[in-house]
């Protein structure tokens, strides 16, 4: 009957490594369906945080937007901006704040000036930030009335040369490998002094950001939206000409993603305006998803949030104390018997640090052998009671947590017939079926496939019936502990604690029943002990 | 060096399996993209038809690109206002995770419906047998087509009582979630404008996913009592009344008072109602120990600037029924309801309090709110007068709407 406990090891490792897998890959994939007729059928453009502005030109935008953003704050010059006359287009739509605490340099001439100098120029429409534009070493005339104010070069030094500043008392340069780069630059950077930057860094977590997003190709579309940089505070950003986000892009947007605590009525909230054509239904479909409002626990799929960081690791310890404890014992122990092996192995699976710890310190004991050639470990009694619980919760627990996934993969069977209403309603509910079932199964599996053969090698002499009456009371008994730890945990943590009940792929599922089994292996751990002591369960094996 | 080359290809396999955000112009042709109109602070979702206007907002919430951005499931029933009112007042709110989508008025699943919820791609519910749709009231015939062409599972509920489909409908959410809510909205089926002072709050219901059961003006149903009765201990339903006396008489609001606290959110009119419902809040206690006591919570209560809103007319009943689903995700805001040309004075008023502002040399709070319907439902004018409401300026709206009340000059007098 040894063939028993690989088979349960087996059937354990299979589907909670599927479940930790699937996870990963789900969390990692970036937009699987969006070649798979994601788009198809689509009626219109804008999505719930995305508002897409599609037009055949800028100077279309820029007509749509002069009827569409009326307020007098927001409006820009009259004609349309082109690649000659977008200096001129800026300085008649700026709004000159009287008195600016910095000064904005930015290059001027062609359209690639514009694409490094777009978005400080949108901080500066916002806040009213005098330009100066540098065309050749050739400052535009407004530059020495704020030569006593902070300068800020912003771009590359090939296009704006150190030497266009040197009039200016105080000055820094803010630039980036491409401008995709610098857009972010620009929305985290923050001078409280000179009041320059959006200050939208990732730790920001109660600010009403917008952005509006180009490429650089586009960058005239990106122009023609500056009013959203007034009426909505909007920040430029840069996605790839291809259609898809950059790296950095991706890494800042997921960081805005803001979170809930009682409801996700509450601010704040973020949107995207997109304004160039060329920018792909996947990418918007990112975009949208970024931003879109999580419960603080989660963060919601992809972003990680607190809890979820933590119960992440708590996931990972317990994998690497499996594989410790195993790795271990074979190296190591080769007097252990391999079913109990592999029940410390399971046990340190959902007992990350305590698995190993407690291993390390039963086989760090003085032995003997038996009459029979058996080796045993001289133990102290609570030392004992560890070993003959996790004899069982290797097993039992894992068995659970198995087959508690596999109910979530599959769903909960449900039941609602108007006879079952009333106190027992409960009887035909999701998660009451799924612990009943947890344990019943457990229960079984654990009893038939590991402890009776368990007893069996134990007491050869014993009448079968006996055996497996006595495995079935024990099992029974011991799985009913870690069960009122577990499931109390399971309960709490799924039904109570969390605001959302996590799904299969989400790392709350799998963190939340490793604690809980945490604590039903706590609760089980007594009653184990006074099993050693009536002499019902072996602690020195 | 092998091995290093060998990290390398995997790695790069790796990276390379995750997908890119890259793929062909996102912009292109739309058929209604031009009657979208987006202004600074609103967008417009210009449905011309219940169906139309269903899927338009399917699009909006759901860009189904990856299972977390895609549906739990999709609720399909026929274009009956109060059948529709009672499934998105129960199903849609999370773990379900369910929009709504019509049949067309002949009761059958058109093609246009099918191809969305073919890309809707629904995840399934895990709570429920991995249930991909509820059809409603759908005939037996359309069902089949759900799962023979798009191989998805289906859950049926037939029951062309209103009253009787949400005791139904009851029954099955306290076998999703393993518990009744003991917040009960009340919304009267009889009264020709029950439906259009229940809108708001329903719109609670598909954000936070509470209870619900009709009364008629006059007397309780028999399965509405049912319903009551199920909650926790003695007298604690806590029972929301969606209209004022004229639409939940004050016997029927003494009658429920046998099952725990009533109140009221009203107004003398739907758009009335719908601004104290945006402002409504109410909270306490519901039951408990000190280590696991619940909390009772119902009611948007925004009284203050950054938060959005879902805006239609009263009598767009069923398109703003599926547009309770821009509360479940993305903006998560309250109803307003406005007149097809211009925004009453409660909502005004509403709306002149949440008023955004400057709050820094670098941000504003703002405001946000979608328009629901085409031009023929809320005008291009009634958009922009919403969008200098909710703007964060202070310019003049429509100054004729600040008439006070009297009689009207032009008109000749006796």
């Amino acid at each position: 009957m040894k063939w028993t406990y690989p088979v349960v090891a087996f059937f354990v490792v299979l589907v909670i490594g599927f479940g930790l897998v699937n996870l990963i890959k789900e969390d990692l994939e970036v937009a699987p369906w969006a070649e798979m007729g994601a788009e198809e059928g689509r009626l219109y453009a804008h999505t719930k945080n995305v508002t897409r502005l599609v037009s055949a030109n800028a100077a279309d935008l820029h007509a749509y937007l002069k009827a569409a953003i009326p307020y007098p704050e927001a409006t820009t010059a009259d004609m349309a901006p082109k690649e000659d006359n977008w200096e001129v287009f800026f300085r008649q739509s700026l709004k000159p704040n009287p008195a600016p605490k910095h000064v904005v340099l930015v290059a001027g001439g062609g359209k690639e000036a514009l694409q490094w100098a777009l978005p400080a120029l949108y901080y500066a429409y916002y806040y009213g930030s005098p330009v100066v534009f540098v065309n050749r070493s050739t400052l535009s005339e407004n530059a020495a009335r704020y030569q006593s104010l902070k300068a800020y070069l912003v771009g590359p030094e090939e296009l704006l040369p150190d030497a266009a500043a040197e009039g200016f008392q105080d000055r820094e340069r803010i630039t980036a490998n491409t401008p995709h780069e610098l857009a972010v630059e620009l929305a985290k950077y923050r001078d409280e002094q000179t009041e320059f930057g959006w200050g939208r860094t990732n730790d920001r977590q109660n600010g009403y950001f917008h952005y509006v997003i180009t490429t650089p190709h586009d960058v005239l579309q990106g122009l023609a939206a500056l009013p959203y940089a007034r009426s909505n505070n909007a920040t430029l950003l840069y996605a790839e000409e291809d259609g898809g986000l950059p790296g950095v892009l991706d890494s800042y947007v997921w960081g805005q993603r803001s979170d809930w605590f009682v409801s996700p009525s509450e601010g704040p909230f973020r949107h995207f305006w997109l304004v160039s054509n060329r920018v792909s239904y996947a990418a918007q479909s990112r975009l949208d998803f970024s931003v879109e409002k999580a419960e603080y626990p989660s963060m919601g799929p992809i972003a990680l949030g607190d809890m979820e960081a933590l119960l992440l690791l708590f996931v990972v310890w317990g994998v690497a104390s499996a594989i410790f404890v195993w790795v271990h014992a074979t190296y190591t122990l080769p007097m252990v018997k391999m079913p109990i092996k592999i029940a410390w192995g399971l046990s340190s699976l959902l007992l990350p640090i305590l698995g190993p710890v407690l291993y390390l310190n039963s086989y760090r004991k003085p032995t003997w052998k038996t009459e029979k050639g058996e080796w045993r470990w001289l133990r102290p009694h609570s030392l004992q009671s560890a070993t003959a619980t996790a004899m069982g919760f290797g097993y039992g627990a894992t068995l659970m947590v198995a087959i508690g996934f596999l109910f979530v993969w599959f769903g909960f069977p449900i039941f609602f017939p108007e006879w079952i209403e009333g106190p027992f309603f409960w009887l035909g509910a999701g998660m009451p079926i799924m612990m009943i079932a947890m344990y019943v199964l457990a229960v079984l599996t654990a009893w038939l496939l590991a402890q009776y053969p368990m007893k069996k090698a134990m007491m050869p002499n014993m009448p079968d019936k006996m055996l497996y009456r006595m495995a079935l009371i024990t099992t029974a008994i011991s799985m009913l502990a870690v069960s009122l730890g577990m499931m109390t945990g399971t309960w709490y943590m799924l039904m109570s604690k969390l605001p959302m009940m996590p799904k299969e792929d989400d790392v709350l599922w799998f963190g939340s029943v490793w604690l809980a089994s945490f604590v039903g292996f706590l609760v089980a751990w007594p009653l184990n002990w006074l099993m050693i002591r009536k002499k019902l369960k072996p602690g020195n094996v | 060096m092998r091995l290093k080359i060998l990290y390398i290809l995997f790695i790069s396999l790796f990276t390379y399996s995750c997908g890119t955000t890259e793929g062909g112009p996102g912009g292109g042709s739309h058929p209604l993209q031009q009657k979208a109109l987006a202004t600074a602070y609103t967008v417009r979702i210009p449905g011309s038809s219940p169906e139309e206007q269903a899927i338009l907002l399917t699009q909006t919430v759901y860009p189904a690109t990856r299972e977390d951005n895609a549906v739990g499931a999709i609720i399909l029933c026929p274009q009956d206002p109060a059948i529709a009112f009672t499934a998105m007042s129960r199903i849609t709110h999370m773990p379900v995770n369910a929009p709504l989508l019509y049949l067309n008025e002949e009761g059958q699943l058109s093609e246009q419906t099918l191809r969305e919820m073919k890309r809707l791609k629904p995840d399934g519910v895990f709570q429920d047998q991995r249930t991909d749709v509820y059809a409603v009231n759908v005939p037996e015939a359309e069902v089949q087509k759900i799962r023979e062409v798009l191989g998805y599972r289906v859950r049926t509920f037939n029951e062309p009582d209103p009253v009787k489909l949400a005791e139904l409908l009851d029954r099955w959410q306290a076998a999703l979630k393993s518990d009744h809510p003991d917040e009960v909205i009340i919304t009267a089926l009889d009264h020709p404008k029950g439906m259009q002072h229940g809108l708001g709050p329903m719109g609670w219901n598909a954000h936070m996913g509470k209870g619900f059961a009709w009364v008629y003006t006059d007397s309780i149903p028999p399965a509405t009592r049912e319903i009551l009765k199920k909650r926790y201990g003695d007298h604690s339903s806590f029972m929301y009344l969606t209209g004022g006396t004229d639409v939940i008489s004050d016997k029927v609001a003494r009658e429920l008072a046998q099952y725990g606290l009533v109140r009221r959110i009203f107004g003398p009119t739907p758009p009335a109602t719908s601004a104290v419902n945006a402002g409504y809040k109410d909270y306490g206690r519901n039951h408990g120990w000190w280590w696991a006591w619940e909390e009772r919570m119902f009611g948007w209560g925004i009284a203050q600037a950054g938060h959005n809103f879902i805006i239609g007319r009263p009598d767009n009943l069923l398109g703003m029924i599926p547009a309770a689903v821009l509360g479940h995700m993305g903006k998560h805001g309250p109803m307003l309801l406005i007149e097809p040309d211009n925004v009453p004075n409660e909502v005004r008023e509403y709306l002149t309090m949440v008023k955004p502002f400057a709050t820094g040399p670098q941000e504003t709070i703002l405001n946000f709110a979608w328009i629901i319907g085409d031009t023929t439902q809320v005008s291009v004018k009634a958009q922009q007068t919403v969008d200098r409401l909710l703007s964060p300026y202070q310019v003049p709206v429509d100054t004729a709407a600040y008439l006070p009340k009297a009689d009207t000059l032009q008109e000749k007098k006796e």
